[in-house]
């Protein structure tokens, strides 16, 4: 009979120990939240005593390593991009500087050579419109020629500078001769 | 009696051609002529004209020029007293206006500081070719 009584128990014991486990196991993450939110409102308050301060746990440092990693997606797909754009901006940008003021950064030599060709272009195409104005006539070889230096530039810069060619003409500070 | 038989074909040859010539004459269409105008007193100016007309003028000052880049489009017109004027548009709408002149078009346009608004280009039998 006490052999019985002691299978029984045996086995009793061994039902159980699932759920003693899963018990414990709870019990520790409790704990660990309990901690973790006990840092985070120590560090907080500055002002509370910092012996109540408790390290992070394990798992609070896997929450870490998840979010670090969240932040590293987001950089690639959302930062990254905007940076290239930004970039990209920059580079049209430096187009709509003037020869000199390039001539006086220091930069200006560091340029890449499509900038430095859309400056010359652009340089080119201002040149004819100071001579005609200069000399006050243009013919249809001039506007030509006007037109030929600006088709390399971004449109941005052909509108500003067939502006200006409009501008000279309406002002009659250019004669059309045919 | 061969004389008397030329002397028959070139009075009907004579005949034939004035009714000819009487005939195209009653046939012409309607033709009508646009000198380039540019009217200063308006504002903002406003400026006409064909190509033909303008072409066809013997005064050798009237000119309609246009230059199409793809984003842009310049107009510049000159009228017979030498008032030039000159404007740009990238509107999609003047300039898909002004991209169907031909050489038998009629343009109307307004320039506001120094840009095409309003395009209207008229095409017909009426407006002379260049």
């Amino acid at each position: 009979m006490k052999k019985y009584v002691l299978v029984f128990v045996g086995g009793l014991l061994v039902g159980m120990l699932p759920s003693v486990l899963r018990y414990i196991t709870e019990t520790d993450v409790a704990e660990s939240d309990l901690a973790t939110s006990a840092s985070r409102s120590v560090e907080a308050s500055p002002g509370s005593d910092q012996q109540d301060y408790v390290t992070s746990s394990a798992s609070e440092e896997a929450i870490y390593l998840v979010v670090e990693d969240a932040i590293n997606v987001q950089v690639e797909t959302r930062v990254l991009p905007q940076l290239r754009q930004l970039i990209q901006q920059e580079l049209v940008g430096l187009s709509t500087l003037t020869p000199s003021s390039v001539k006086n950064t220091p930069q200006g030599a560091a340029y890449p050579e499509e900038t430095a060709k859309v400056l010359e272009w652009r340089d080119k195409a201002q040149k004819i419109l100071m001579d005609a104005a200069a000399s006050g006539f243009a013919g249809e070889k001039t506007l030509d020629s006007f037109s030929d230096a600006i088709s390399t530039l971004p449109a941005s810069d052909q509108y500003e500078l067939e502006l200006q060619l409009v501008g000279l003409i309406n002002s009659g500070e250019i004669i059309l001769t045919d | 009696m061969f004389k008397y038989i030329a002397g028959k074909m070139g009075i009907t040859s004579v005949v034939c051609v004035g009714l000819l010539f009487s005939a195209s004459a009653a046939m012409s269409g309607t033709k009508t002529n646009h000198p380039v105008e540019i009217d200063l007193t308006q504002s903002p100016p406003l400026v006409t004209g064909s190509f033909g007309s303008a072409r066809n003028t013997a005064d050798g000052r009237q000119l309609i020029r246009i230059n199409d880049r793809g984003n842009s489009i310049r107009v510049v017109a000159r009228d017979a007293a030498g008032n030039q004027l000159a404007c740009i548009t990238n509107n999609s709408q003047d300039m898909a206006a002004l991209r169907v002149m031909s050489d038998s078009s009629f343009v109307r346009y307004f320039v506001d500081n120094n840009t095409c608004k309003n395009v209207i280009v008229r095409n017909g039998s009426q407006y002379s070719p260049k």
